[in-house]
């Protein structure tokens, strides 16, 4: 288990505890966390699945891919938003703390 | 071989258009007669009762994954899943479904073209939907709300003074198309024809309409591609001939798919999505006063209409023999995806029927898996600002007294016409 710190819009903080190789965004659905709607269920698709990675993390995180990448405009990438849907939870994240946006639309 | 409602109520209230035995696709041996199951979704297929009126007695007694005639072009059968988990194994499994051919239209031309990123399959659909997402993030999608706003507002300011209008013809129909003729650079002038082309591309159920309407947009396209290759300008159809990822472009059949997807996908499915707001609306003037006294909870029930009218399909192919629920589907096999039947799934929502402007429920009437609607983030912000729009500039509305509204139960579940009076 990892432990994954989620932060809404509002500074609650949601702490979990998630099974490595789960998506960061899977977690948060099964586990009630607000403010994720991932329309698509994971496939990089619909990009409702936004989180802005906590300055700390952003070198710690594996960089987006292609098909990510191309779900977000260069502003997006420049404020560290990532498609949760396409990190995986690892050991080497444990602490992780991911920022909720206000709106994913 | 007719496909009428089990529901004796309906049963006379549905017009299928007829179709040559000779066009008809016959049913594979393999699907059990017990499965087979009346459908009135069927191409063409016309009512004046509201079309998803028939949609739970289907879920009360269709078996979970039942075989219709006809749903598939009006002229073959398919595999129906009625349950939302069932649509969401469908649309996710890439492996034992494809969507190639789901909407066949260079078929009728006899060409090979296919619809981009819409009829891609792996692993060629991600390379494809990579090269064309940048164009519809919601950041880019965001850049245009002015123009969608004030498009929204001229045609509303037209009728208002009226104390009425004809909302298909008048505002639904032809305002994603303004928007859609903006995006790809094409002249405003065009409205007419394209709207022309859209309808027999879409509602005929005469084969030979079709190929003709499809003859006349694959032409236009053509043409207009060809004129950005000399004439890059600013708008889809030049990303499309310039968009070039990492020395990958579009060949010429992908590119004349893209088009094509655009214009296939991103008109009368808003067009429809914004009618059955405005029916719902209309019908429920307590609904109308709440997102009036507090517009913010707009989108939010835009989403829930939009589970509770979706009125969409589409559909795969089988290419491995797999199962849907205890059902054996076999390659060849077509499987029809009605988000109308998911989103009134008694298992997965209460109280279905029931629009709660603030269920918050998630739905798939944009799709779900790696084909979701790449257009999403347009079409919520065309809903969205043609309903603040319409509330911030007209008082109450309702459905004119005299009204006599027909639907279309397939390709897509539409009101033809929707004429709305309020007081001037």
């Amino acid at each position: 288990m990892t432990r994954i710190i989620y932060r809404a819009d509002d500074g609650t903080s949601f702490e979990r505890d998630v099974e490595d190789g789960m998506s960061v965004m899977r977690a948060a659905l099964e586990t009630d966390v607000p403010g994720i709607a991932a329309e698509c269920g994971g496939s990089a698709a619909c990009a409702t699945c936004q989180v802005i990675l906590d300055a700390d993390w952003v070198a710690k995180v594996p960089a987006a891919e292609d098909l990510e990448s191309s779900m977000l405009d260069e502003e997006d990438e420049a404020a560290h938003i990532r498609l949760s849907c396409q990190i995986a939870v690892a050991p080497e994240l444990d602490g992780l703390i991911v920022h909720i946006p206000a709106s994913q639309f | 071989m007719a496909s009428l409602p089990a529901d004796p109520v309906a049963m006379d209230e549905i017009s299928i258009p007829p179709v040559d035995p000779m066009h008809l696709v016959p049913r594979p041996d393999h699907v059990p007669k017990n499965l087979v199951y009346p459908y009135p979704y069927i191409l063409g297929a016309t009512t004046k009762l509201p079309p998803h009126r028939f949609i739970p007695e289907i879920h009360a007694n269709a078996p979970e994954v039942f075989w219709a005639e006809r749903v598939y072009n009006g002229i073959r059968g398919a595999w129906v899943p009625r349950k939302l988990e069932h649509l969401h194994q469908v649309y996710n499994d890439n492996e034992h479904f494809c969507a190639r051919d789901f909407a066949p239209f260079s078929k009728l031309l006899g060409e090979d073209w296919y619809l981009v990123p819409a009829e891609a399959d792996p692993p060629i659909h991600a390379t494809l939907r990579t090269m064309v997402n940048p164009v519809f993030t919601p950041k880019r999608m965001a850049k245009l709300e002015e123009k969608i706003r004030q498009y929204a507002r001229d045609y509303i300011l037209a009728f208002r003074d009226k104390g009425g209008c004809e909302f298909m013809a008048e505002f639904a129909f032809e305002f994603p198309i303004k928007v859609f003729l903006e995006l790809m650079g094409l002249p405003q002038e065009r409205m007419k024809e394209f709207l022309e082309w859209e309808h027999k591309l879409l509602h005929t159920p005469d084969l030979q309409e079709v190929t003709n309407g499809t003859r006349a947009v694959v032409d236009y396209l053509r043409e207009q591609i060809e004129d950005r290759k000399k004439n890059p300008r600013d708008d889809l159809i030049s990303f499309g001939v310039g968009v070039d990822k990492d020395g990958r472009h579009l060949s010429e059949n992908e590119l004349l798919g893209f088009c094509f997807n655009l214009f296939i996908g991103g008109l009368d499915t808003v067009s429809t999505n914004i009618a059955w707001q405005f029916w719902h609306l209309a019908q429920h003037p307590e609904d109308q006063q709440r997102l009036r006294d507090n517009p913010k909870l707009i989108p939010g029930a835009i989403d829930e209409m939009m589970r509770r009218y979706a009125a969409v399909s589409t559909s795969r192919e089988c290419v491995k023999e797999t199962t849907i629920g205890d059902v054996t589907v076999k390659p060849g096999d077509k499987v029809l995806l009605p988000t109308y039947l998911a989103g009134l799934d008694p298992e997965a929502y209460e109280d279905p029927q029931h629009v709660d402007l603030e269920r918050g429920a998630r739905h798939v009437s944009f799709g779900y898996g790696p084909h979701l609607c790449i257009g999403m983030h347009l079409a919520r912000r065309e809903m969205r600002i043609a309903l603040e729009e319409f509330l911030t500039l007209v008082p109450e509305f309702s459905i004119a007294p005299d009204a006599e509204i027909s639907y279309f139960l397939a390709a897509i579940m539409q009101p033809i016409e929707l004429p709305l009076a309020w007081k001037a």
